[in-house]
């Protein structure tokens, strides 16, 4: 992917809808019936795109904060930001629509650890929606809550 | 005060329950550890509560507060009922938008509006239905403008009753989402319905991006309570976290005056009477105390009073009628929507609105139970 397709995005309402509840970002895309669940560090990378656009921003700042790990770091961003496009829950915007990121001490801290946990900047999909939404969330679920199922004894 | 499973008032878990989703945290952490003490979550909990558990996960994270429960399956279900929610205001805005393009102007009620002015977050208010008014000199237009966008009327032979007598008509979409489509906001004396009530004062809404109404927060109030304090088979305590989120919300103010004409003119002033009181005495509501004094000073019809009794006793969505239950029901009904005064004139209207009932549908068996 050029790097310039990337380099503004927002969320691509009004199909797409989300929020972020106790460091978990749900996400629910109304034209496609899907929804997502992104769990930290994925929150914070959301939380910035939402408010700024700025893909590459973000994706400069992530990788300097971590210098001893720049590419990896790098290469679970960029994927990251192209499994949000190709689930189409992002689209992508001229700059005259975006703000440019800052970064600032907080995000610079939650950058750096961040990188301990690249295994975990990732987007849980769920296409079954309309098997989901049968699950009784008191009786079918696990201890995790809906929409995890109950696992078989 | 009645508290069994179908009252309107909760039972002693519910009203526990309540005061977790409703109250500051002094009393609400402590009303959630009774709460879990007494209800076995597996087995007790009826749809009433189940209904009030995402708010009461919202009003319990608001503390920072978490245990097994909340972090998993109160988490969980908040966020179905976020996801259900987010997908019938997706469908509301197209039937709102069909109603648009014919022309006729629209306001949601209930739940969706409470969500986008009072709530203001999609999940902890769960709703399986979209609820949408549109003025009652349009009702017939509007009910074929749905029509001919292929929903499905339920109920069809109710169709000519409920627009002479009722206030609104059930249709479903292909994915079987009801849709109630209503052009009065309540059933009570229609006879003294006027044209601007409830339209004159509604506030502009968008509801997923399409432009529509909400009626004053005054009357969202009134209209939670007469709606809710009756019995019904699926608990209907709701109302009380509906109202208690109006009369609480910070930059809400209640008109008092217009509650009390309004609970007036629509002959439901013990409804409301019971209601904000039992609000004030367990929830902490602030009622001025000039509203408190009007509302002792009043003195109720006896067709008001044969209406609330009714609402007590009877209530809606009765699955099975004794035959003097279905003559009361009949009565009670007819006195519901009637705007006719003196004892006489009440009576003479009776007969008149049996012949016509008789007249129109004496092939249908259930001609006297008609609910809507």
């Amino acid at each position: 992917m050029a790097k310039k397709e990337l380099e503004y995005l927002k969320v691509s309402e009004p199909n797409v809808v989300h929020e972020t509840i106790e460091g978990e970002t749900i996400l629910l895309n109304l034209g496609t019936g899907n929804y997502y669940s992104i769990e930290w560090p994925g929150t914070a990378i959301w939380d910035l795109l939402v408010e700024t656009g700025d893909t590459e921003g973000i994706r400069n700042a992530f990788v300097e904060a971590n210098i001893d790990k720049q590419s990896e770091v790098d290469e679970a961003y960029t994927k990251f930001i192209e499994k949000l496009i190709e689930e189409e829950l992002v689209v992508t915007i001229g700059n005259g629509d975006a703000s440019t990121f800052t970064i600032d001490e907080n995000s610079e801290k939650e950058f750096s650890k961040a990188a301990s946990k690249l295994d975990k900047l990732t987007i849980n999909k769920y296409s079954d929606m309309q098997d989901m939404l049968l699950l009784d969330p008191i009786h079918d679920v696990d201890d995790k809550g809906w929409p995890e199922p109950k696992k078989d004894d | 005060m009645d508290a069994s499973a179908e009252s309107p008032f909760p039972n002693s878990s519910q009203e526990l329950l309540l005061k977790v989703a409703l109250m500051g945290k002094d009393i609400a952490l402590p009303a959630w550890r009774e709460w879990r003490k007494s209800v076995d979550f597996e087995l007790d909990v009826d749809h009433g509560s189940f209904r009030l558990l995402p708010l009461a996960y919202h009003n319990l994270n608001s503390f920072g507060y978490s245990d097994d429960l909340v972090a998993g399956r109160l988490k969980g279900i908040y966020r179905q009922s976020w996801i259900k929610n987010q997908q019938l205001f997706y469908k509301t805005a197209k039937v709102l938008n069909l109603l648009k393009d014919a022309g006729i102007k629209t306001a949601v009620l209930k739940g969706i509006a409470l969500t986008e002015l009072v709530y203001k977050n999609y999940g902890i208010r769960p709703m399986s239905d979209m609820d949408i008014l549109v003025p009652f000199p349009e009702a017939r237009y509007a009910v074929d403008v749905l029509n001919r966008a292929g929903f499905e009327i339920q109920m069809e032979h109710l169709l000519e009753h409920n627009l002479e007598f009722g206030r609104s008509i059930a249709f479903t979409d292909k994915q079987d989402t009801e849709i109630d489509l209503h052009w009065y906001a309540f059933v009570n004396s229609l006879g003294n319905a006027q044209k601007n009530d409830f339209w004159d004062d509604v506030i502009p809404i968008e509801v997923s991006g399409v432009q529509t109404h909400s009626l004053t927060h005054t009357d969202n109030l009134l209209h939670a309570i007469v709606h809710g304090i009756r019995k019904n088979p699926e608990p209907p305590i709701r109302w009380i976290a509906d109202s208690m989120m109006i009369i609480n919300s910070d930059d809400i103010q209640v008109d008092w005056q217009r509650l009390l004409t309004y609970a007036s003119k629509f002959r439901v002033f013990l409804q409301v009477k019971r209601a904000l009181l039992y609000m004030r005495d367990h929830f902490e509501a602030e009622i001025p105390s000039d509203v408190i004094k009007q509302m002792e000073a009043y003195k109720p019809s006896y067709v008001e009073r044969v209406v609330f009794n009714y609402g007590e006793k009877i209530g809606d969505n009765v699955k099975e009628f004794t035959l003097s239950e279905r003559l009361y029901s009949f009565y009670a009904r007819y006195l519901a929507r009637t705007n006719r005064e003196g004892l006489f004139s009440i009576h003479v209207g009776l007969m008149a609105y049996a012949a016509k009932r008789v007249k129109s549908r004496f092939t249908q068996d259930n001609y006297l139970t008609s609910s809507t």
